[in-house]
């Protein structure tokens, strides 16, 4: 590896202090809060840690998820919360130990994805600055990881893996750790066929990545498929919503439609970049969220794609950013967000209403929300569209030739 | 006008801030209890989350007339509240240990023995047909995780000028059960119970102070971190700064893809 240009650049070096110190205050004290389970982070950890110790079957995380978080409760020891104290659980004396520890391993792979960004973008210190910048500060993974206490960043991480290896022409690694990334969560296999199809160069470079891709993820679902209690009968409904009915039970799911479309569209680009694999991933999430229900921490699923058109085209992404971030903002109205604090005083917060609570009496709210979310769906249908649109190669990464001038005769 | 600022911002968290909502929703109704005649009552028993207690919902019916007779709503404790609440009011157990009903549960019976959290008299014309009876009190301090009654009765009422209550026939709230008469029955009443509670800064510190004392050891390791973490930082951004020469060499290869 280069050396790293970094004389003279502190604010950068404090930057990045910031965004640790951001989220090194943020371990402690923040939770999502549930009134049944406790809180998300604490029914991972408990279903996890159970999965270790084989007490009980696997709840709704993959096995590779569970696993890991469970070995990892288990060798740092972190106190497990009683299902049975619900809401009380924020009121624990040791809720800000379990919370720290549990979320430190999020912070580790947080950190790590950094490591390979940087890597990624060594060779300049433009680069290197903008991708700093976006990890320190970026919304997304902050509340994802450290306010509602998921793993995403675990299979980001791995993600921003397969990229890296992606971009130095190591496609083999690419599809092998994309596939450990969708051991984590599901998502990651999204990106699969696009790669299979942007990065290979014959029919069977395909099938060998496709089988790099998905034998890990068949490895490691196949031995607990009677224990996984997520059915894909729940994917449908929360996932794929957005359908149109054939009558007797057939459904089209637009996402799908859109997906097969795209892959049809990259096979006959021939296309064989990086940027053609980064920036169809990152359509396929935009289109993605627009058809399914989805939480804010799903879109940390984004960042690492996010990170690569911010830091290559910074003022193509700045409005598209700014305005999808509102838009979110937004659509955390029917978020109780203080609730997140309750730790804190359990008290006080817990009672704390969403906005929507407030302004309900006053506005309309759930249709403002609405347009809000349409307002969103549109401006990520027209960015999918762009980045689509602006593939940078047409075969190779020479870039498009312009047409011969026709002459009429 | 920043010490204008100051002083609204200062007073504003010297006062506290009220937090409240609704503490218990049992909305569920199959049907109405029947007419609430003289010597009857209807009650419920809940079990509240929260301090504050200041506000009842119950879903009531006047059959769409007008009925003449005052109607009598009370609150009660069951569990015993401990000392600073007057304590001493046997629990249900107790009760069931007397005959295995609750006969001395009547807001109008017994008053001058029992000390009622909440006893409010008022006229039948007050009652909702289209929508829930909203029944307001001084909230009430330490009901949290208390298991609380209300009854509800109409002395002098009868049949046809009476009020009554919507009721669900199976047991929909698990945190309690309705009565008639004193005597438990199948079932939950329809209503929402409200809570609020005042907290100034002091009483969220107090809070957060009271647990995160029993776990000093993990407070030190995180402050001494999160210490260590700014120390850096002050001097990353104190210390002063070599030629940007790396800055100044090299090319932004983005403004260049999108010129």
């Amino acid at each position: 590896m280069s050396k790293l240009p970094l004389e003279g650049q502190k604010q950068w070096i404090g930057l990045l202090l910031a965004g640790l110190i951001l989220r090194w205050s943020l371990l402690p004290f923040v939770m999502h809060v549930d009134a049944v389970l406790g809180g998300d982070i604490l029914t991972i950890n408990r279903g996890s840690v159970a999965a270790v110790h084989r007490v009980q079957k696997l709840s709704t995380y993959p096995p590779m998820a569970e696993y890991t978080i469970g070995l990892y409760q288990s060798i740092s020891k972190i106190p497990v919360i009683d299902a049975k104290f619900g809401l009380s659980a924020t009121a624990t004396n040791v809720i800000f130990r379990v919370l720290f520890f549990s979320k430190l391993l999020y912070l580790l792979f947080d950190v790590a994805a950094l490591l390979i960004w940087t890597c990624l973008f060594r060779d300049n210190l433009y680069s290197l600055r903008s991708v700093w910048g976006f990890w320190a500060l970026n919304p997304l993974t902050l509340y994802n990881a450290y306010v509602h206490g998921q793993f995403d960043l675990i299979p980001v991480f791995f993600v921003v893996l397969s990229s890296y290896f992606a971009s130095r022409n190591s496609s083999r690694w690419a599809a092998f750790w994309l596939g450990i990334a969708g051991c984590y969560k599901n998502f990651p296999l999204f990106f699969l066929l696009p790669l299979v199809i942007i990065l290979a160069k014959s029919w069977r470079e395909r099938l060998t990545l496709f089988l790099l891709g998905t034998v890990p993820y068949v490895s490691f679902m196949a031995p607990f498929l009677k224990q996984y209690h997520t059915s894909i009968g729940n994917y449908q409904n929360w996932y794929f919503k957005a359908s149109y009915d054939l009558g007797l039970g057939a459904q089209v799911y637009l996402f799908f439609v859109f997906y097969a479309a795209l892959l049809w569209y990259l096979h006959h680009r021939k296309a064989h970049t990086f940027e053609d694999f980064w920036r169809a991933c990152f359509a396929i999430l935009l289109v993605y969220y627009q058809f399914s229900y989805f939480d804010l921490h799903y879109w940390a699923w984004i960042v690492p794609f996010a990170a690569i058109y911010w830091v290559e085209y910074p003022k193509q992404a700045r409005p598209f950013y700014l305005v999808i971030g509102l838009c979110l903002l937004v659509l955390m109205a029917p978020t109780p967000l203080g609730r997140f604090l309750a730790p804190i005083s359990p008290r006080f917060f817990l009672r704390l209403p969403s906005l929507l609570e407030v302004l309900n009496p006053y506005l309309p709210m759930l249709f403002i929300v609405n347009v809000v979310r349409s307002l969103m769906a549109g401006t990520c249908f027209y960015l999918a569209w762009r980045l689509l649109r602006d593939m940078p190669a047409w075969h190779s990464e020479a870039p498009r030739a312009t047409p011969e001038p026709v002459t009429v005769v | 006008m920043r010490q204008v600022i100051v002083l609204v911002l200062v007073s504003s968290l010297l006062a506290g801030c009220t937090v409240g909502g609704v503490d218990i929703e049992q909305e569920q109704a199959s049907g109405l209890a029947g007419e609430l005649l003289d010597g009857h009552s209807f009650g419920q028993t809940f079990t509240l989350q929260y301090d504050g207690l200041y506000r009842i919902d119950l879903y009531t019916a006047t059959y769409a007339r007008e009925n003449t007779h005052p109607v009598i709503f009370c609150i009660l404790p069951l569990t015993p509240q401990g000392e600073g609440q007057g304590g001493g009011f046997p629990s249900p157990s107790q009760w069931e240990g007397q005959g295995g009903g609750f006969p001395s549960l009547a807001c109008s019976e017994g008053s001058g023995e029992r000390a009622y959290l909440v006893h409010l008299e008022f006229p039948a014309a007050e009652i909702s047909n289209s929508g829930p009876t909203v029944i307001t009190f001084p909230p009430l301090a330490g009901t949290a995780g208390q298991t609380l009654y209300f009854s509800i009765e109409s002395p002098g009422s009868m049949p046809g000028d009476a009020i009554t209550v919507y009721r669900h026939e199976k047991d929909v709230y698990a945190g309690g059960q309705m009565f008639m008469d004193g005597q438990p029955t199948g079932g939950d009443i329809a209503f929402i119970a409200y809570t609020q509670e005042t907290f100034t800064p002091a009483d969220i510190w107090n809070d957060f102070y009271s647990r995160a004392s029993q776990d000093k050891p993990f407070f030190r390791f995180y402050c001494s971190l999160l210490v260590l973490l700014l120390l850096a930082l002050i001097t990353t951004l104190v210390w002063p700064g070599r030629t940007a020469g790396a800055r100044d060499t090299q090319c932004d290869p983005a403004a260049e893809k999108e010129a």
